[in-house]
């Protein structure tokens, strides 16, 4: 799952290290419009659908989180 | 009583003295009470309206709370299936939902109300239809704060609060009642939970803060606004006279806007509340995306959060955007995807800020830049390389500023004139009628302000410029305190005597109200 995350960020926005970044949203890495496409990609890819609940930028923050997110939701 | 009044000073005073000399504990309750009173001293006829949007809110965000909480409980203590947990979740969701609409129609629905009722008399030049139209002071800064809270207890973000006190705290704190920031429950609302202490340093730096506002409102946004106004009051004068009254009304309006967040911030953390910024250098932005990221932030991130957001997740807008890359070209998908949330959620913003056609314009304007950016993005990226210019040097990046800067300008320029036929006269004029020679000639002398206001002026906007670039470096407050006690007061003393002496005020001026403050 790591894996493909960090497939689906780095294709958004080359050149950063998702892997140890933190603050994504936070510190504005991801703006609204990435996260518009970064929503889409990762619903179509682990077939999850997610809610208004998840969007307060702290479930996107890191790839760790986005996992904890796509466990919940799976 | 407006913030740079000496009546403001004189409530802020005493209301501070009641919270020095108050228990810890119950210095939250000076501040409700303070609020309340600021609210009542603007105008009686208002109060109704804040308290029916503080109950409101409150009785809903407590049946929300409650519906979550029971379904918590009941999946903790029983054994469900996941259907009936499904089904017992959809069931309390639509509850829930009823709740959250009723409550949002009865507070969005007033402001829709309001908005409408005066277009209809402006249009008809009706003006005591306009007068007879209730507008609470602040009332787009409120219910768009309280509503927020709502969803975010309705979307399971955060447990409501259960002190109905303690919410109309926060709804109706004073300074950021009038123009903001647009806070978040979860930060403001736990800034005035936790115990407010008295601090010299902070009530200190306080002080300096609400100068620095004082000064840009008086010194500079209230000079500017005095050319601006007398440009903008004839529809077939001088092009040049427009595009200097449209750069100082650039100028006008984030010294107005800025010195009035500076004042509340700085009168705020004299209680031992930090607001939340609003603004982060706007003119450093090198896009118009990352200008609205930078300018009036708790607005824009409102509408990011509470407009945005729940149309790109809404199931319709999915499936549009499924059909569209079924059956479109990537780019054309993409134009679909992005452009439905972008232009709906500019168009709203256009009309929070504005009755009128221009202001629906202004609307249409960013949303069509923001979209077009997103979807050309590739191209326009590519761009400087294909025709040879480097983009990553300083000179590539003032230009970036720049561009940024006359695109916010002629943003302005769509809400000036009064009405939208008179802005496009002004446009006409300013593309047919525009010479160099009136910057020679004096011209710029017959719109209000003599040489020596002039002077003034270009000395504080250069002044405005040097500390906006010392803030990149860091905290200013935190520079001045580091120097020595002469040279500190020198500062405070210079900046006292400057708004006295220069501040635009007086039986010649009209100190202008705070551009936002209608809304």
């Amino acid at each position: 799952m790591k894996e493909q995350i960090l497939e689906i960020l780095e294709g958004l926005k080359p050149g950063v290290s998702f892997e140890t970044q933190k603050g994504l949203v936070t510190d504005k890495i991801i703006d609204s419009i990435t996260m518009m496409e970064l929503i889409t990609l990762l619903e179509e890819t682990f077939d999850i659908s997610i809610g208004m609940e998840y969007m307060d930028g702290k479930h996107f923050d890191s790839v760790d989180s986005m996992m904890e997110m796509i466990e919940e939701l799976r | 009583m407006t913030i740079t009044s000496l009546e403001f000073a004189a409530f802020v005073m005493v209301v501070f003295a009641v919270f020095a000399i108050c228990p810890r504990k119950s210095r939250w309750i000076v501040l409700l009470a303070g609020s309340m009173l600021f609210y009542m001293i603007a105008g009686l006829e208002f109060v109704p309206f804040l308290v029916a949007t503080i109950i409101s809110i409150w009785l809903s965000s407590a049946a929300i709370g409650r519906i979550w909480e029971r379904q918590r409980a009941d999946f903790d203590q029983n054994t469900y299936s996941p259907a009936e947990k499904k089904c017992r979740r959809q069931k309390d969701q639509r509850k829930a939902k009823a709740i959250v609409i009723l409550a949002v129609c009865i507070n969005i629905g007033y402001l829709i109300l309001e908005k409408a009722l005066l277009y209809r008399a402006a249009r008809a030049n009706d003006l005591s239809a306009a007068a007879r139209v209730i507008v609470p002071l602040g009332i787009s800064y409120y219910s768009f704060s309280a509503v927020g809270y709502l969803l975010d207890v309705y979307w399971k973000r955060y447990d409501y609060e259960r002190n109905v006190f303690r919410f109309a705290l926060y709804a109706a704190y004073f300074p950021h009642i009038t123009q903001g920031p647009i806070s978040r429950y979860n930060l403001l609302g736990q800034e005035l939970k936790k115990e407010l202490t008295l601090d010299y340093t902070r009530v200190t730096q306080g002080l300096q803060l609400v100068l620095w506002g004082v000064c840009k409102k008086l010194v500079i946004a209230d000079r500017a606004m005095v050319f601006v106004s007398e440009a903008f009051a004839v529809t077939d004068g001088e092009g040049m006279v427009y595009l200097i009254a449209l750069a100082l009304d650039v100028v006008q309006i984030y010294a107005d806007f800025s010195g009035y967040m500076d004042i509340m911030r700085g009168v705020s953390e004299l209680f031992g509340v930090e607001l939340e910024r609003n603004f982060d250098h706007p003119f450093r932005a090198r896009s118009v995306s990352e200008f609205w990221r930078r300018w009036h932030m708790t607005l824009g991130g409102w509408f990011k959060d509470y407009v945005y957001y729940p149309i790109t997740i809404s199931g319709w807008h999915k499936r549009i955007s499924k059909w569209s890359k079924q059956c479109l070209s990537p780019r054309m998908a993409k134009l679909l995807a992005a452009g439905i949330p972008i232009m709906t959620t500019w168009l709203l913003t256009g009309i929070w800020h504005g009755n009128g056609v221009g202001y629906v314009a202004w609307g249409i304007y960013y949303g069509t830049l923001i979209t077009a950016s997103v979807v050309w993005s590739d191209v326009l990226s590519s761009l400087p390389g294909r025709i040879g210019i480097r983009a990553d040097c300083f000179s590539y990046r003032l230009f970036q500023m720049l561009r940024t800067g006359c695109i916010f300008a002629g943003g302005r320029l769509l809400t000036k004139g009064g009405s939208f036929s008179s802005t496009l006269r002004i446009i006409r004029q300013i593309i047919t009628n525009t010479h160099v020679l009136p910057l020679f000639t004096g011209e710029m002398m017959g719109y209000g302000l003599n040489g020596l206001n002039w002077q003034i002026l270009i000395i504080g906007i250069c002044l405005l410029a040097g500390v906006e670039l010392l803030q990149v470096k860091g905290e200013v407050r935190g520079m001045i305190a580091r120097q020595n006690l002469p040279f500190r007061w020198m500062l405070y003393l210079a900046g006292m005597l400057v708004v006295l002496v220069y501040g635009v005020y007086g039986s010649a001026y009209s100190t202008e109200g705070f551009a936002y403050q209608n809304f």
